[in-house]
């Protein structure tokens, strides 16, 4: 066993189990704590992969900017630690999420390594995996193993050339860009009296557009009722 | 084929393993929690699932290609804007109601 | 920068920049002149629809390395949600300012959501299928939530947000798994992979990546039993977002499934039609196509709230369109499409006079009661609207099912058109009762709205004319549309 077999090891068993604590815990303080955990091993993970640059991404979004903001809300929401962490469908979804793992892992065919299935025609059929992977109808390279030491520029020149990732990196610009407005506008604390001078005013115009048009002598204003009714929240 | 596509001994079946079972974890936290807080926790749990495998399938497959870590990045920004956007529609609701739980939400039948 | 890659997806970035821009500009606008705003984002939205009308060929144009596609389809979607979006524009003036709701945000982000959703028609790669549906959908979770603090529209706007951002989590987890399987994000190498390299047809990852992404995009057009979001998140959003949603959401995220669809074709053709459909993949649409039916419209049958029955009534016409995706034909899909926008439109045209009028906001059946007879163009529009959902003629919607049914009979789908025709006449029923109700009814306490009020506001009014116009038109010069809709030629999806 090599320390590289180790170290993942040690990282797999870090992740699943912080992750599970997370969507088994009633604790919530506690389960955004083990998700830095979960983060952390990610992170790891990708150091692993030779990918300094996403482990360091990862620690940054994810510990630094996600982590953080599900803490904040977790301790703004107070009041819902003591409530039952799950819903009645639990042990259904259980099962579907347990289905849906042992699917994926006869997709990706490891069990060749304990049982020749081959003798199995329809195991066998999901088995034929390694010796079809193509890239744009090249065979994956499995030969070629390094990652060039380049890979950090290249990665930023493919977001900002157009013949390669232009595009998305526009989308995701206007994509923060709509974030930003609507986060702030549905974040934003308007107070009662806000609502009604607004509500006042744009129904005081309304009243003299509508008398400009048809000069009658009782012009439609809002009721009482109706400003109250929306304003008490 | 056992362990000849391993890097460092380690093939790539395992990082898509562990990929997965993070996927069905976040998975089942999403649909079996009660709290939205803990259910975007799930949300997020799912999409470093789906960055695991695209940084596994870089590495393994086409490190001299930009397009998988290019991928993942974008999942990182929509990771960010959706705990954003999800984490102030949270706190609204929460002014609103004192309360996150999508299933006593009384306006509406689930 | 190459101008032909900017022409190919000239509506998103009009849109997405105007977006942007009126954000900046909303900001120097007063708070009583917010509808100015409107008039600006409205404006915007016409320039887009008109430029992708001024781009409409025959010709299949390539874009930023493939990743998207500018084809008869996409130009035809581009314009059918700018003009939906255009009367949603005009629909949501005097709605807002009678609910409260006259903010600047809106318009941004309206458009915003728009652009994702043109991008998500000119998609050609699975990456963009993904980003553009984030790109539609956060705006949209923010507008759904666009009446806070009013509990029910926040309320709204959380769920829609958790099955969104979950739906999204299935929808990306599958497209890096077919990536990692074929090597590609793109629809068309993946195309030319699977021609070139048998083997990968079978290839369980990329069987469990098609298998995920199918679940996201199911959730995002709301097919069964995915749908269980919908009716709660359509009626507690503001009705002029539910307007939206119901209409442009689901043209664009049936667009971007036809596209990924065709992307598998090759998994095993079958049909030679310029879009295809992998004989995979054709029973598990047509099962799906066949229970949103039933379901869909039976559910709508048990409402006693007319916005959430045509929540439910979205879900239905979700599976008619889906029928159309199993059997392979994307032009009876889209004009499907269109016909039901109109109509739909035009049915949420009354309900928006409706909720402009003050007071609290009444969609039960029994606030309608009368409505018809008070005000009388009112209750001509929602007949044809009821009338083209169902599938009388000379409406649109009689033309769209009969193109549709063709098309699911042609391709030896024949228990589904039969499922399709009952269930049509399953919902007369319930069609029908709003028109009882509108007409025949007389309102239990005496009401309290003004027929003056009801029918005052003019670019409500002009909303109304074009959408009614428009389910006439199209059910009465079919071939106009389809000629635009085919730019004279047949154009296939994925190249």
């Amino acid at each position: 066993m090599t320390l590289q077999q180790v170290i993942f090891i040690i990282l797999a068993i870090a992740v699943i189990g912080s992750a599970l604590f997370v969507v088994t815990t009633s604790n919530l303080f506690r389960g955004a704590l083990m998700l830095i955990v979960a983060f952390f091993g990610v992170a790891g993970f990708y150091v692993l992969l030779d990918n300094g640059l996403f482990a360091v991404a990862q620690v940054m979004i994810y510990i630094g900017a996600i982590s953080i903001l599900i803490i904040f809300s977790v301790m703004l929401t107070r009041g819902m630690q003591a409530m039952i962490p799950r819903n009645a469908q639990a042990g259904s979804v259980a099962i579907a999420a347990a289905l849906l793992f042992l699917i994926l892992l006869l997709a990706f065919g490891p069990f060749r390594l304990v049982v020749d299935l081959s003798g199995v025609p329809i195991l066998s059929a999901l088995f034929r995996t390694e010796s079809a992977r193509v890239l744009g109808g090249v065979p994956w390279q499995f030969a070629n193993r390094e990652v060039p030491e380049t890979y950090i520029a290249d990665f930023g020149r493919a977001l900002v050339d157009l013949n390669q990732f232009l595009l998305p990196f526009l989308l995701v610009a206007f994509l923060v860009d709509a974030v930003l407005a609507g986060a702030i506008y549905i974040a934003r604390q308007r107070k009662p009296a806000e609502v009604i001078a607004e509500r006042e005013a744009i129904a005081k115009e309304e009243a003299e557009e509508l008398a400009a048009l048809q000069p009658q002598p009782t012009a439609p204003t809002l009721p009482q009722g109706a400003i109250a009714s929306t304003a008490d929240h | 084929m056992g362990l000849q596509n391993a890097i460092n001994g380690i093939p790539l079946e395992w990082y898509l393993i562990v990929a997965a079972a993070l996927f069905s974890i976040g998975l089942y936290g999403v649909l079996a929690r009660k709290n939205a807080v803990a259910m975007l926790m799930g949300v997020e749990l799912m999409l470093n699932s789906v960055n695991l495998n695209l940084l596994a399938f870089w590495r393994y497959l086409a490190p001299e290609s930009a397009a998988g870590l290019a991928f993942a990045a974008f999942v990182f920004v929509v990771a960010a804007a959706e705990t954003a956007v999800g984490l102030a529609l949270i706190i609204a609701v929460y002014r609103s109601l004192k309360s996150v739980d999508p299933e006593t939400l009384t306006q509406l039948k689930l | 920068m190459n101008v032909a890659d900017l022409e190919t997806v000239l509506p998103f970035l009009l849109l997405a920049t105007g977006g942007v821009a009126l954000l900046l500009v909303d900001l120097a606008v007063p708070q009583a002149r917010k509808s100015l705003t409107g008039w600006l984002a409205f404006v915007v939205a016409l320039a887009a629809g008109v430029s992708a009308l001024a781009l409409v060929s025959g010709k299949t144009m390539k874009g930023f390395a493939g990743m998207v596609q500018a084809d008869a389809f996409a130009y035809f979607a581009d314009v059918l949600l700018c003009v939906v979006a255009a009367l949603v524009i005009l629909l949501s003036l005097r709605y807002h300012t009678a609910r409260g709701l006259m903010r600047g945000e809106f318009y941004p982000l309206l458009l915003l959501s728009l652009s994702g959703m043109s991008l998500a028609v000119h998609a050609a790669d699975l990456l963009v299928v993904f980003l553009a549906i984030e790109l539609l959908s956060i705006p949209l979770y923010v507008l759904s939530g666009f009446a806070r603090p009013r509990l029910e529209s926040e309320e709204a706007a959380l769920k829609y947000f958790l099955t969104g951002a979950f739906a999204s989590g299935f929808l990306v987890y599958g497209v890096a798994l077919i990536y990692g399987a074929s090597g590609t994000t793109a629809l068309g190498d993946l195309r030319a992979a699977l021609l070139d390299n048998p083997a990968l047809t079978s290839d369980a990852l990329l069987m469990a990546g098609l298998a995920l992404v199918m679940v996201g995009l199911l959730f995002k057009i709301a097919a069964v039993p995915f749908h269980f979001w919908a009716p709660d998140v359509y009626e507690g959003a503001p009705t002029t977002v539910t307007a939206f949603m119901a209409t442009a959401t689901k043209a664009a995220a049936f667009l971007a499934l036809m596209r990924v669809v065709a992307g598998f074709a090759a998994l095993s053709p079958s049909l030679a039609q310029p879009f295809e459909v992998a004989d995979a993949l054709r029973p598990m649409l047509a099962l799906i196509a066949a229970i949103t039916m039933i379901v869909g419209n039976v559910t709508a049958l048990a409402q006693q709230n007319v916005k959430r029955m045509l929540a439910y009534s979205s879900i239905a016409h979700a599976g008619y369109a889906l029928a159309g995706v199993a059997s392979g034909d994307a032009t009876a899909v889209l004009f499907y499409l269109a016909a039901y926008a109109f109509a739909t439109l035009a049915a949420f045209v009354v309900l928006i006079a409706v909720g402009s009028t003050e007071g609290n906001e009444d969609h039960r059946y029994e606030a309608y009661a009368g409505l018809g007879r008070r005000a009388p163009l009112l209750g001509v529009i929602m007949a044809l609207a009821m009338f083209s959902l169902i599938g009388i003629p000379p409406t649109a919607g009689f033309v769209g099912k009969y193109f549709l049914f063709r098309a699911v009979v042609a391709s030896d789908l024949t228990w589904l058109a039969v499922i399709g025709v009952l269930t049509s006449a399953l919902s007369a029923a319930f069609y029908l009762r709003v028109l009882m109700v509108l007409f025949m009814r007389e309102p239990e306490t005496a009401p309290e709205a003004e027929p003056a009020a009801l029918a005052a506001d003019a670019p409500r009014m002009v909303a109304a004319y074009v959408s009614a116009a428009a389910v006439l038109l199209i059910g009465v010069f079919p071939s106009a549309v389809l000629a635009l809709l085919t730019g004279g030629e047949l154009v296939a999806l994925v190249r």
